[in-house]
């Protein structure tokens, strides 16, 4: 079991504001009788929290050794859990799946196609620096590195894995070499428990075992500090 | 089904035949085979263009010419759709009576076949097969057979015509219309949508957002394609100004530097809508002027519709076009992969009506805006 965080950033969002969004939802709410819709659990004139649901109805047939025809319905329901609030990243998808989409297509036509949803990208060793802050100590036990560039024409991808910290073997290994973590996956102890996750460079977490809220809001509030800090370090 | 025509008192010369005889038209095995029947015996590794020259010094004959053509016929991109709206016409008018006289008129003349069908007693929808010559190409392949469609739907003092956006459906069209006949003291009055004297960009582009999210029965889900533009077509007032300043302006443009416009903008990409780089045009004057975007039915929220619309001269705005391209789910098992769900023509005929009154929908809601302002 593990839980991918996607971050996005959505432009406009502190002008169309989180309540025009939040009338969108509830309009759009998702019952027994409608085949897609918002669950909300948590609102506020900051945040809104809940899952973006849709229901799938197929009808399954299959013949019998006798040459007989069944046929039954069979209902899937996919669901987006997502939080947007107004502090960054504006919009945090759990899981991210088909729904994730029609979710972005909802958000962006409740807001009358102002918004730009942007989703984020990081240096994984850069979010690391702010997960030892956190989380101290943080032992980095596997790391991928991409698009090392051997010749002109060859590039190669590296998958290190270690039973102590993976940095230090990495770096002596690539020398001088420029590289560039494509991500990295660490062990940290939180609230009596050790937690491992997966720092990716396209702008998402991914926290191993079980769905744990505590360990989820920490890593949501690390991460705003984290880009609140790098946009203040690299003004556009 | 498009298929090249070939005019039996054209004969072709040699260049012509080897040309027609390319293997984009004619497969190796095939070629082989219309060169034994011609006499001549080749071994089935022989160079293509070897037999083909060989072949191609025999004189060409109608039936293999006729032949090649249908082997090599392919079905043509579908075409999108316009519409017009006649009002004031009288209730006297008999739509199955007036496709009947168009064709009269226009059958023989112009060499179309019309095959008209009832789809309900107040629709008809008539198919056209025509010769679409274009004297730009070869020889051989200046002359398809087409196909277009027509549909005519009376309601009260309005008769909705729907047909494919090219200019023979549109002389059909006219031809058409010249035979309805009018309430007694009143004009024929033409409905179409055009937003051709609005140069206010957010207007253009509402035109656009209110469609894509005011189809009947489905939901806004994804933009995959969107052009836009800055230019707006140019008014004789515009003109004048233009010639006046232009002399005093002269002197001083030359000094200038020379500053790069760009003028469209084509982004493709999942939630267009939802880019920067969108918002960052329509920030700086840019409306949309072409879009492709898909639905999600409210009713059943594992099929998807995807449309497209925009204008055939996105810069004057002044002929609408639309379509339904595709009707499609994912699979249950992969969702990431996409499964087409074919489309009956009455199915099709239904969608479209819906993307069509949206449409309209959308006109007028501008058409108020632009009033009030």
């Amino acid at each position: 079991m593990s839980t991918r965080i996607s971050f996005f950033d959505v432009g406009n969002l502190g002008k169309v504001g989180v309540q025009t969004f939040l009338k969108g939802m509830a309009s759009e709410k998702f019952s027994a009788t409608q085949a897609a819709g918002f669950l909300l659990t948590r609102q506020s004139s900051q945040q809104v929290e809940g899952r973006y649901v849709q229901k799938i109805v197929a009808v399954e047939s299959f013949d019998d050794p006798f040459g007989k025809k069944y046929s039954y319905e069979r209902t899937v329901y996919t669901e987006q859990k997502f939080i947007l609030r107004l502090e960054s990243p504006n919009l945090v998808l759990f899981d991210s799946n088909s729904a994730g989409k029609a979710l972005m297509g909802r958000l962006s036509e409740f807001s009358g196609f102002r918004v730009a949803l942007k989703p984020l990208n990081w240096a994984p060793e850069e979010l690391l620096v702010s997960f030892a802050k956190r989380f101290a100590p943080v032992r980095v036990f596997a790391a991928t590195v991409d698009g090392l560039k051997l010749s002109p024409s060859v590039t190669v991808r590296l998958c290190f894995e270690s039973s102590d910290d993976v940095l230090t073997h990495v770096r002596s290994f690539l020398k001088k070499k420029t590289t560039a973590f494509e991500s990295l996956k660490i062990e940290f102890s939180y609230l009596a428990s050790t937690w491992r996750c997966e720092l990716r460079r396209n702008g998402s977490i991914q926290i191993y075992g079980d769905f744990d809220p505590s360990i989820t809001s920490a890593v949501l509030e690390l991460v705003h500090r984290h880009v609140v800090r790098t946009v203040i370090k690299t003004p556009a | 089904m498009a298929k090249y025509v070939h005019l039996s008192r054209i004969y072709l010369n040699d260049q012509e035949y080897y040309e027609l005889l390319s293997p984009k038209n004619i497969a190796h095995r095939d070629l082989l085979r219309l060169a034994r029947r011609r006499g001549l015996i080749f071994s089935e590794k022989v160079d293509n263009a070897d037999a083909r020259a060989q072949l191609a010094l025999t004189p060409s004959d109608w039936p293999t010419v006729k032949h090649i053509f249908e082997s090599m016929a392919r079905p043509d991109p579908e075409e999108q759709k316009t519409s017009v709206h006649v009002q004031n016409c009288s209730d006297k008018n008999d739509i199955e009576e007036l496709i009947r006289k168009t064709q009269t008129l226009r059958a023989e003349q112009f060499g179309e076949i019309y095959v008209p069908t009832k789809v309900s007693p107040t629709t008809m929808r008539v198919e056209v097969t025509y010769t679409d010559v274009d004297y730009s190409r070869a020889v051989v392949y200046q002359r398809r057979e087409k196909k277009l469609w027509v549909e005519l739907a009376q309601d009260g003092q309005t008769i909705s015509i729907i047909h494919n956006a090219n200019d023979r459906a549109k002389q059909i069209v006219e031809t058409l219309k010249a035979q309805i006949a009018v309430v007694a003291g009143s004009a024929r009055k033409d409905d179409a949508i055009s937003l051709f004297g609005i140069t206010d960009p957010a207007l253009r582009t509402k035109f656009f957002t209110q469609i894509i999210s005011g189809i009947e029965g489905y939901t806004y889900e994804n933009t995959t394609h969107l052009s836009v533009d800055q230019r707006f077509p140019k008014t004789t007032e515009d003109n004048n100004q233009a010639d006046g300043e232009s002399q005093q302006k002269g002197k001083r443009k030359k000094a200038d530097a020379i500053k790069g416009m760009v003028n469209n903008l084509a982004l493709t990409g999942n939630q267009v809508l939802a880019t920067e780089l969108y918002q960052d045009a329509t920030a700086s004057g840019y409306y949309i002027c072409n879009i492709w975007w898909s639905c999600l039915s409210k009713s059943d929220s594992s099929i998807h519709i995807d449309c497209v619309a925009g204008f055939r001269d996105p810069i004057k705005a002044d002929e609408f076009t639309f379509d339904v391209v595709r009707r499609w789910q994912y699979h249950l098992e992969s969702p990431d992969r996409e499964a087409t769900i074919p489309i009956s023509p009455s199915e099709k005929r239904q969608l479209n009506g819906l993307l069509e009154s949206a449409a309209f929908k959308s006109f007028e809601a501008i058409k108020k805006e632009v009033t009030k302002t």
